[in-house]
């Protein structure tokens, strides 16, 4: 075929193409469930099936249950615009022994999970895990790859021996100067540059989750709260 | 004009230096696009606040304890080394209203620069354990019994002046730690060596680190690595053996995968183990090899290295002497086993003839290591263009044959030329906090003394004076090793052991013989601890302990950082610091003048005294306020600086010759040494077909009697379990969980299986950790030991594995 004709064929062949892929997509999400891809949350919050008496610690033999259930913590109770689950502050503070601590690990973590492409898997951008029916939440820190150096299963809800730690407060959040301030930060930013992963995103605690993530100048609005001890300052003392 | 966001930027990103601000350190990391920029905009505003508001800092960006992270209210920070492993991680501990709440990484210590691993950050929880050892007690009609703490201190110290009067001073023995601080152990030494006098003073350390001790006193002439953690920073090869570094020195292990991140095309990580692990899974390439046979590994690679031309021939011929000592040596299995070595001068051409058996494919039929990995791995170390880093710790020092292994390790290194020089580093991985600090510097073994042996009169003679004791308290012979001490127990040689920061009746091996010995008639034992364990059970009187923070000490870690912490809390109900202890029964034993100092001043009045035995540009030790002030600062300390890689002149200023100078050997040289393969003292047989191998996980420290308190970390890791591998499980029919039943030659232990878990032993071999005081895998074991450092082999036994 010569000059202006094939390229007209071209086009038609192109249009016809993306046709297909439109109409063949349309006809599998209509499959799959339509509009409603959002799956329900049962009222279920322990991860792992135990048997009783059977050891249950280190993650067993290499085997991929259908379902492991919904992360503990999750809290159906607490919706999103997207009317999927999200997590509360609550639940976030129970799986650090104090603020600041690295969090356990509130899912399963089977043989396979043992680097930290395999957790970065889910972690590094997050996004609903059907396995664990929940959002996973991201990392701040994804260059740190010996994942669970820091961060622990709960194999056993066991305590060898009872103890007397007395847990700190966390840091007051929102504590905005006036009526519309933004808040300033709480926290400290090592191992917590990317203010997203704990801000934005489904996975992020309902009460901490901003309402503007396209904003991704955060900290030309949302500064340290505390530097030096002393809320104000005047002439002639100190520095 | 200056770019200060620029200078900035490329200032701490290029600058191997240990005060670099956080945000400095996490550019250092390769972080994405919008990451850098937000942290140059912040970078931005700090420069600019910093010279608008001078004086400001902001939390997690600065450099002391003051501008701590994490701003909780109500709570202050102090630094402090962490309580746990030999990497020493600089920790800020989180104080308010006289507890501890809660742990950051210290960004200014660079040995971690603001990270920790689980245990560091739940440390502070151990302290707080609901049955914490709060009062004195005493043994009486069996049971332990409240006394108050002058009592029990007094009944310590007339039982000791009675035993002493009665059967001489070598039947009063102490039995430390590397867990002591630098004082405690101090303090032990002089009133035991100086005062009473006698040599019955070990610590556990030698269980764990002797043989690394003999490697360098046999190959260098002095103790401790002769470079530091900054050789990661330069490496781009790291050969790890027999060690799981991601579970035991998981900090260090962060910073090799950081390292490996910036370089990802020339870096390797090479795991050389007996068994797979979560750091053979991280590294590049895992070679398995049969246990022992590391001995034939690193003389097949020393055989390629000679047979490819990757002798660096000026290095050796200048630097490099060469020995060999006797051979078929034995394992120390009899009572009063005694060995002494006979080294003699050996050639060049010895030395080839010497390696001519390991080649490759022999050592690959002994070790099933494939002959190309052997080749492969040889060429590593012999490539020019690669600076290698080798790491080892439990599995070469627990060995029957751990000096000579650690002799090898150090052959590789000398036969090529890499070594003292930034990057090319055979290092040693100690195991605890302080074992270095505490029992190798302070010398608290039956043969040390701070500086020198007790056999050498040059060496007495300076103990005498500093310590202000007669030279002939010191006794000139030494009396019994770890291992030979609990024997003496055993026997009644030994009537009266004072057991203080460590937990023997889990961890002497072979157990069986050494917690009967303990409970005989007429055996009196004293133990300091901070919770009930196994060891208190035994005890005639325990002692309540303060623990880490609860009193001010010093420790000193694999890199020769030594590292001050203040009193940061008061210890519970009438718990005293070890020292003290040492010190109270000491002076009620008639020998206070040895230690006549307040309990305000008394830890400033050792270190100031302990110094002047490390005098001189190969060992001098900070001053007080240094050690304070700074996180840490590494021995040599000279001019105000720490030294960083010894026997280079460069780097070195007690070198007088360069520019290398080993100058702990009398020609200026460091030793190859001619070892041969030898294998263990039981190999598996028919009645007992399987390796048994111990060790530890990343969750609990030791035997657990702190870290198991801990909810996070027990939850995580509840028991002891037996690692089998796959195979050998579905042949004897064991699925994970179920129990089974390993028997050696000394005892038998039910527990549960674990298949498919985080460690995959070879075929063959079964994996317990000792942890768990419910669980004690040590019944199993055997006491066989090296005989040049008589630590004893807690990976080599055989046993075998039935279904429960």
């Amino acid at each position: 075929m010569k000059g202006r004709r094939r390229y007209v064929v071209i086009a038609l062949l192109v249009a016809l193409m993306a046709a297909a892929v439109f109409v063949g997509g349309e006809i599998l999400r209509q499959a799959a469930g339509g509009d409603a891809v959002t799956p329900e949350v049962t009222a279920e919050s322990e991860v792992l099936a135990r048997q009783e008496g059977q050891f249950s610690g280190l993650g067993g033999p290499p085997r991929r249950p259908e379902r492991l259930g919904p992360v503990a913590g999750a809290d159906p109770a607490v919706a999103t615009a997207a009317g999927a689950t999200g997590r509360s502050l609550e639940a976030f503070d129970e799986r650090r022994a104090f603020p600041g601590a690295p969090p356990s690990i509130p899912h399963e973590v089977e043989a396979e999970m043992i680097t930290g492409e395999a957790c970065l898997g889910c972690h590094r951008y997050g996004g609903w895990t059907p396995k664990f029916e929940a959002f996973a939440p991201v990392t701040p820190h994804p260059q740190l790859v010996s994942c669970q150096q820091c961060h622990v299963a709960r194999v056993e809800e066991t305590v060898f021996r009872p103890n007397r730690f007395v847990r700190p407060d966390r840091p007051p959040i929102k504590q905005a100067a006036l009526p519309g301030s933004p808040p300033p930060m709480p926290h400290g930013l090592r191992m917590r540059e990317n203010c997203a992963a704990c801000h934005a995103g489904p996975a992020a605690p309902s009460e901490l989750r901003t309402d503007h993530p396209e904003r991704v100048g955060c900290m030309q609005c949302h500064v340290p709260r505390e530097t030096e001890p002393g809320e104000t300052w005047a002439r002639g003392q100190g520095r | 004009m200056s770019d200060p966001v620029n200078d900035l930027v490329s200032e701490t990103e290029h600058r191997p230096t240990p005060t670099g601000s956080a945000l400095g350190r996490s550019l250092d990391r390769p972080v994405d696009r919008r990451q850098v920029l937000k942290g140059m905009a912040l970078q931005a505003a700090l420069v600019a606040a910093s010279q608008l508001f001078p004086g400001s800092r902001f939390p997690g960006l600065g450099t002391t304890a003051a501008d701590a992270q994490e701003s909780l209210p109500g709570v202050s920070w102090q630094k402090a080394p962490c309580r746990f492993c030999g990497t020493g991680c600089g920790l800020l501990i989180g104080v308010r209203d006289g507890r501890a709440v809660a742990v950051q990484g210290d960004p200014a210590s660079p040995v971690n620069r603001g990270l920790a691993c689980v245990k560091g950050y739940h440390s502070v929880q151990a302290l707080y354990g609901e049955d914490r050892l709060k009062k004195a007690m005493v043994r009486k009609n069996g049971k332990l019994v409240e006394v108050p703490i002058g009592e029990a201190l007094d009944l310590v110290a007339e039982t000791m002046k009675k035993t002493i009067a009665e059967h001489g001073k070598d039947a009063v023995s102490i039995y430390g730690s590397g867990q002591w601080t630098i004082p405690d152990g101090y303090v032990a030494n002089k009133w035991f060596k100086g005062g009473i006098g006698t040599n019955n003073v070990e610590a556990n350390a030698r269980v764990c680190m002797a043989s690394a001790v003999t490697g360098f006193m046999t190959s260098f002439g002095l103790d401790e690595p002769m470079g530091c953690y900054e050789d990661m920073d330069h490496a781009d090869t790291f050969v790890l053996w027999g060690n799981n570094m991601a579970e035991m020195h998981p900090v260090l292990f962060s910073r090799l995968l950081e390292r490996k991140q910036k370089n990802p095309k020339k870096v390797r990580i090479i795991d050389v183990a007996t068994r797979t692990t979560r750091t053979s899974l991280a590294s590049d390439r895992s070679m398995l090899f049969v246990p022992q046979t590391d001995l034939a590994l690193l003389n097949a690679i020393c055989h390629e290295i000679i047979k490819n031309g990757w002798v660096h021939e000026s290095f050796v011929e200048n630097y490099v002497s060469i020995s060999r000592g006797k051979t078929n040596i034995g394992y120390g299995l009899e009572d009063h086993f005694s060995f002494k070595d006979d080294p003699k001068p050996a050639t060049w051409e010895e030395l080839v003839e010497f390696l001519k058996d390991y080649t490759p494919e022999k050592v690959a039929e002994l070790s099933g290591v494939p002959a190309a990995e052997i080749r492969y791995l040889a060429s590593l170390y012999g490539d020019p263009e690669r600076k290698v880093m080798s790491f080892w710790c439990m599995g070469f020092n627990q060995h029957s044959r751990g000096t000579w292994v650690n002799n090898l390790i150090y052959n590789v290194h000398l036969l090529v030329g890499k070594i003292s020089t930034p990057g090319n580093s055979p290092f040693s991985l100690t195991g605890q906090p302080s074992a270095c600090g505490t029992v190798r510097e302070v010398g608290t073994l039956t043969h040390k003394l701070p500086h020198g042996v007790v056999t050498n009169e040059k060496d007495r003679k300076m103990a005498a004076e500093i310590w202000g004791v007669p030279v002939e308290n010191i006794p000139a012979k030494p009396t019994y090793h770890t291992v030979e001490m609990f024997r003496a127990l055993d026997r009644g040689d030994i009537k009266f052991m004072w057991v203080q920061v460590t937990n023997p009746m889990v961890t002497m091996p072979n157990l069986n013989r050494y917690r009967e010995g303990a409970e005989k008639e007429g055996r009196f034992m004293v133990v300091s601890d901070v919770y009930p364990t196994p060891t208190t059970d035994v005890a005639d009187v325990v002692l309540p302990s303060a623990m880490w923070i609860e009193q001010e000490g010093m420790f000193g870690n694999s890199e020769r950082r030594t590292q001050h912490f203040d009193q940061i809390l008061e210890p519970p109900g009438e718990a005293m610091s070890d020292t003290w202890q040492l010190i109270e029964v000491a002076r009620r034993t008639g020998h206070g003048d040895l230690f006549p100092w307040s309990e305000e001043e008394h830890i400033e009045k050792i270190w100031e005294e302990y110094r002047r035995f490390h005098a001189g540009a190969k060992h001098n030790m900070a001053p007080y306020e240094v050690l304070r002030r700074e996180p840490g600062v590494m021995w040599p300390y000279v001019d105000g600086e720490s030294t960083r890689w010894r026997y280079n002149a460069q780097y070195d200023p007690a070198c007088t010759q360069g520019p290398f100078d080993f100058y702990g050997k009398p020609d200026h040289k460091a030793v190859f040494w001619l070892r041969p393969y030898e294998p263990p003292a039981e190999v598996p047989d028919e009645e007992y077909p399987f390796w048994l191998n111990t060790g530890r996980v990343l969750e609990h420290w030791h035997t657990g009697s702190m870290t198991r308190r801990v909810p996070t970390l027990h939850r995580a890791m509840p028991h002891a379990y037996a690692e089998l591998n796959p195979e050998d499980a579905s042949r004897l029919g064991v699925r994970h969980g179920q129990r089974v039943r390993l028997v050696s030659r000394r005892g038998s232990l039910e527990l549960p299986a674990s298949v498919g878990g985080r460690g995959n032993p070879t075929p063959g071999q079964v994996f317990v950790p000792f942890f768990d005081e419910a669980l004690l895998v040590n019944v199993l074991t055997l006491d066989s030991f090296c005989p040049i450092s008589k630590e004893p082999d807690y990976k080599k036994c055989a046993v075998r594995v039935e279904k429960a």
